[in-house]
């Protein structure tokens, strides 16, 4: 029997808070106000003295937690391997702050961290025990352009199928993606001189099915060219592998519902929600499905909690019909 | 993305050190979504009013510390840039700029990894310099400001 509860991602706030619109108490307060009932949250955004945060600032943050009856989903954390200028990490340098967020998200309470591929098989092999140690699952996200069939991740999945305890992956919607959202395309034509029949025509062609090579051998200009590449990049075809569900299921923990833009008919017609929920609901998934708005990469002036109230309207109309 | 929050529109002014104005700067935060750890600041492309102003000219200073340039801070290794914290951006120019209205075009690098992926490796082995769009999060244009001088005190 399939549990899906809805959470959300305080990054799908970050034009109001990044702008100062909203403090971290009003995206918590706001999350309550929407029905959400559990919250993940990108440490590095808002976590002060991250990674190394205080225990005055967690309690604080317990407390708001608690007065807003929200709980925390997930921890969510980042491998730079940049961070010295001439060299990668080194492993000693991921296990020290892979444990570090793994303690700091068990003090305040988080069921799981997220962390991403760079950890490396071999070392998140090693992390698990930890994770184990400190009862935080470690989880790593697959985002686009990843996807099941990539080398490393089927090396991740062969761990996690065979440690299942405190591993786990949590898919973004971004590898279903099929077609471009409405802000992708004004931005093609108002940041990057596009012209908007051309925009359209090429939307159309990618849905039709012509080709990179042809629609590149086609009457545009280099920005025009530019986003004939950048369709193929992001949405492949235009047609979701939705048996890489299949794949990544039996070891999902949580859920990244990946979202850009929907109208008021709250449709996503980027992503194949109308497709991907049932399969879930079906598969028996319990757990948290996270809304995970991402317009703000593209306008910050838009408001968030609109589109957000459109996407928990459209899953709940899709999972109470399924 | 943020690209109109990256600077502070109110804090153009002039740097004076020992009675002599040495250059000027900027409030700036991070144009992308999250803080983080200072060697992954690479600077800035800076043009203001037509003039070119490169790394080396560049200071940053941020977490209570004097300006640093972005030889230091890419030594800085575990010192975190939060995300709501304003950094000053530090331009040397002797004599500063005039009164007035400036015309700012500016380009932040911050090789922050999502994931790991072949370009930010990359990114180790050869930091591009700013302007090219590495590192500028989701702003992928050079962001143009209209700035007024501050008045000095």
């Amino acid at each position: 029997m399939s549990d899906i509860r809805l959470s959300l991602t305080l990054y799908a706030l970050s034009a109001e808070y990044t702008t100062g619109r909203f403090t971290l108490e009003d995206c918590l307060r706001k999350a309550a106000q929407m029905g959400y009932t559990g919250i993940e949250m990108v440490a590095s955004q808002m976590v002060p003295e991250y990674p190394y945060p205080s225990r005055a600032w967690m309690d604080h943050f317990k407390e708001l937690l608690a007065k807003y009856d929200l709980h925390p989903v997930c921890y969510s954390a980042y491998i730079d391997m940049g961070t010295h200028a001439d060299r990668d990490l080194s492993e000693a340098e991921i296990v020290e702050s892979t444990r570090a967020d793994l303690e700091y998200a068990s003090y305040m309470g988080f069921d799981i961290v997220r962390t991403q591929h760079a950890i490396s098989p071999k070392i998140y092999r090693q992390m698990l025990p930890y994770a184990a140690k400190v009862g935080v699952p470690l989880t790593i996200e697959m985002h686009h352009p990843h996807n099941p069939t990539v080398p490393v991740w089927q090396e991740y999945l062969r761990i996690m199928k065979e440690e299942p305890e405190y591993s786990g992956v949590v898919p973004d919607f971004s590898i279903f993606a099929e077609h471009p959202h409405k802000l992708e395309k004004i931005q093609a034509v108002e940041d990057f001189g596009c012209r908007p029949e051309m925009v359209e025509e090429i939307t159309a062609r990618h849905t039709a099915g012509d080709s990179e090579e042809e629609m590149l051998q086609g009457d545009y200009t280099v920005p025009e060219k530019n986003y004939v590449k950048e369709l193929f990049e992001t949405y492949g075809d235009g047609h979701a592998h939705l048996e890489w569900l299949n794949e990544v299921l039996p070891y999902t923990r949580y859920i990244h519902g990946k979202f850009w833009y929907l109208d008021e008919d709250e449709i996503d017609r980027t992503i194949p929600c109308d497709k991907l929920l049932p399969l879930i609901k079906k598969a028996g998934y319990s757990g948290y499905m996270a809304s995970e708005y991402e317009g703000h990469h593209f306008s910050e002036t838009l408001n968030s909690c609109e589109q957000l109230q459109r996407w928990v309207n459209m899953s709940r109309r899709i999972l109470a019909s399924c | 993305m943020f690209d109109q929050y990256m600077v502070r529109k109110d804090s153009l002014e002039n740097v004076t050190e020992g009675g002599r104005t040495t250059g000027f700067r900027m409030g700036v935060r991070i144009a992308d979504y999250r803080g983080c750890f200072l060697p992954l600041h690479n600077g800035y492309y800076l043009e203001v009013d037509g003039v070119f102003y490169p790394r080396e000219q560049q200071k940053f200073a941020i977490n209570g510390k004097a300006p640093r340039s972005f030889a230091e801070i890419s030594k800085a290794v575990w010192e975190h840039w939060d995300f709501d914290a304003e950094g000053m951006l530090y331009v040397e120019k002797e004599g500063g700029l005039a009164p007035g209205e400036h015309v700012v075009r500016i380009q932040q690098s911050v090789l922050a990894s999502y994931g790991y992926m072949p370009m930010q490796e990359e990114w180790v082995k050869n930091p591009p310099v700013p302007g090219g769009g590495a590192g500028s999060g989701k702003t992928h244009v050079v962001c143009e400001y209209h700035l007024m001088l501050k008045e000095e005190n």
